[in-house]
């Protein structure tokens, strides 16, 4: 499988310690919108890696830039939106900000998948089509064979009497069998790193544990690494290995996810797992809450983001921005007072 | 499917029962004793109430409206439209059905002008938004829509007929002769097809699915023709039908300015010699020919969008 050939690839690294280099490294990744009453700066320097066959959580609240970061790694800001302004995506080593339109093309889908929160397809044509038809973007396949492996693809993913159905239209499929098709359209080609971007968010709550485990099954036979993005701390726990917690626009926690459930080191990580409802909670409390509004990222506070809601914040917060400093074994976390204290107990 | 054709054809019936009163009520309503100005025109001299009264009986309007309404539309129905009264030898059937294709012709040759220009205009200002091709499109398609046609079409006959001379400006001889009353005629439809195009190609382009197609590593090409235009042209394809039917009507201005014997001067000449049989005639086989372009395009919808195809089954 290609897990084990791009290991077997001669590895370039610059780190001797790691086993080879990682399959996707962002490195200081600055993304910008417009918006009618300023530049919007939805991505603010953002760093980090995905291993082969690692997943990868990345979390946080609408507008914090999540979604415009994995849209930036696959080049798909709508041009008229948005661009990115800096940083590096390096794909194997391969900038994925400098390639040309035609090699990014071909990493598209063969290499790097994405599926979104909305399983949208094209509504006039068979779903079995659209599956075929991205397979022979990438390879020389007949419509025959093409649709063959478009049906097999669609058995996978658990979708019942599949030569049948693929000649369906989408408005033919429930949400949840869209999302399913999508996710058979994500993997078809075998992709190294499958973008999920709130796959489950728009579906009913029972559909959302049946997608993550199809993830995880897809996950387990095609060995594809899977960065997800969600607001839903929730659904990470039994899915990801690694979380990284993004707030307005910047990374400000990153940890496996053991240690970041175990000791959470940023305040907003610490009110982010404080909203996960807990079933053995007195029912009469009141749901506990962030309170306030995300950042404006048009002009962004001068110290921590997080500050103005904070409520340990100090003067030294509100005055520098913290640097992300080690806190623990690849627990990372941005917060002055990160190291010195534990931030409450539950 | 059979359903949602039998269920279009139904609500046609209605619509070209509907269409029949109106074209009969035009002729009954309008002012003036029709039967003492056919009576005059023919005697060339004042009628005396006698002699109204005999071509009013000739012309069966001392009858009831009602009763003129269900002979003249049970004639229509059997493709009788009665004698036209400018001249009485000739039915008046047979004068539409000779002036029709002169006007199709016309007509078609309007439309796949304008669909073969505002097409690609819309696309290409749909795909650089807010470049200068779109500015471009944006103020030709605006002049399209606001100069009326009797001025482009004196412009036109000004600058190729007379100043060029490149092409013919009267009658139709010659696939020449169709250039210019084709241009006029297609001016109004390219506007609003380019700006119709432009809009709704920018809608699909904004669909999620556009942008899982580039997600998924499929070319520019095949994402902006295959999926976007391919969904984008559903619209697009009723305005199309509907401004097929603004040309057969536009027709009649075009087709008096450049001298086309088509149904339109047809209908001019029999408003000019108040020949009610014949008005009622031309209104009638408009509106019909307008409702059916109609189920042109429903049917038009059942191939574009499967949407539709599949309604009714399994609900």
């Amino acid at each position: 499988m290609r897990q084990t050939t791009s290991q077997a690839q001669p590895t370039v690294t610059v780190d001797a310690s790691t086993a080879g280099r990682p399959l996707l490294e962002v490195r200081d990744l600055r993304t910008e919108y417009r918006s009618p009453s300023g530049i919007v700066r939805a991505v603010d320097g953002v760093s980090f890696t995905i291993n082969p066959g690692e997943v990868l959580a990345v979390v946080g609240e609408s507008g914090c830039g999540k979604t415009a970061t994995a849209l930036s790694i696959l080049g798909l800001i709508p041009r008229h939106a948005g661009q990115v302004v800096g940083g590096q995506v390096l794909f194997e080593g391969e900038d994925l900000l400098s390639v040309r339109a035609e090699r990014l093309r071909q990493i598209r889908g063969d290499r790097i998948a994405m599926i979104f929160q909305e399983p949208t397809l094209d509504p006039v044509r068979r779903i079995g089509d659209q599956i075929s038809e991205v397979l022979r973007a990438h390879r020389a396949l007949s419509h025959h064979d093409a649709w063959n492996q478009a049906v097999e693809f669609l058995g996978l993913v658990g979708i019942p009497r599949a030569a049948e159905r693929a000649r369906d239209y989408p408005h033919q499929f429930s949400g949840g069998m869209r999302q399913r098709a999508l996710i058979a359209m994500a993997v078809a080609l075998r992709p190294d790193l499958l973008i999920a971007d709130e796959p489950t968010t728009a579906l009913d709550v029972t559909i959302q544990a049946q997608i993550l485990e199809l993830l995880l099954e897809v996950r387990r036979s095609l060995g594809m690494a899977i960065l997800l993005i969600t607001h839903d701390l929730g659904i990470v726990a039994g899915f990801a290995e690694r979380v990284m917690v993004m707030y307005g626009g910047r990374k400000v926690e990153e940890a496996p996810v053991r240690s970041l459930y175990r000791q959470p080191k940023h305040p907003y990580t610490w009110g982010l797992l404080g909203c996960t409802t807990r079933l053995d909670g007195n029912r009469r409390d009141r749901l506990p809450q962030i309170t306030g509004a995300p950042p404006s990222l048009i002009s962004p506070p001068t110290g921590c983001r997080f500050a103005p809601r904070c409520p340990h914040a100090q003067e030294l917060c509100r005055a520098s921005y913290p640097a992300l400093l080690e806190v623990g074994d690849r627990h990372r976390a941005a917060c002055h007072f990160a190291e010195g204290e534990e931030w409450g107990s539950s | 499917m059979r359903r949602y054709i039998v269920r279009r054809l139904a609500s046609l019936a209605v619509v070209l029962w509907g269409v029949s009163i109106l074209a009969f009520a035009l002729g009954s309503l309008a002012p003036g004793d029709p039967a003492r100005l056919l009576m005059e025109r023919t005697l060339g001299h004042q009628a005396t109430d006698e002699e109204v009264a005999g071509m009013r009986q000739e012309l069966g309007l001392d009858r009831p409206a009602v009763e003129q309404y269900v002979s003249w539309a049970g004639g229509a129905v059997r493709g009788d439209l009665g004698t036209s009264w400018s001249n009485r030898n000739d039915q008046v059937s047979d004068l539409l059905l000779e002036r029709l294709p002169r006007t199709v012709m016309l007509a078609v040759t309007a439309m796949l002008t304008a669909v073969i220009v505002a097409v690609p205009l819309g696309v290409a200002a749909a795909r650089r938004r807010n470049s200068v091709t779109d500015h471009a499109s944006r103020v030709a398609a605006l002049l399209g829509a606001s100069v009326p046609g009797f001025f482009v079409a004196y412009l036109l006959m000004f600058v190729f007929g007379v100043r060029l001379r490149l092409l013919p400006i009267f009658g139709f001889d010659s696939p020449q002769h169709l250039v210019l009353p084709s241009i006029t005629l297609a001016l109004g439809s390219a506007a609003i097809l380019t700006r119709l195009t432009r809009s709704s190609l920018l809608e699909v382009l904004g669909e999620d699915y556009i942008r899982v197609g580039r997600a998924m590593g499929l070319r520019s090409r095949a994402v902006l023709f295959r999926h976007g235009l391919r969904n984008a042209v559903i619209p697009i394809l009723t305005v199309i039908g509907l401004s097929f039917g603004h040309l057969l009507a536009g027709a009649v201005i075009v087709e008096w300015i450049f001298n086309w014997p088509g149904l339109g001067k047809l209908a001019l000449d029999g408003i000019h010699a108040r020949d009610y049989p014949l008005i009622q005639g031309f209104v009638l086989f408009t509106g019909t020919v307008f409702v059916l372009m109609n189920l042109a395009i429903d049917l038009a919808y059942v191939w574009a969008d499967p949407r539709v195809r599949f309604q009714g089954q399994g609900a």
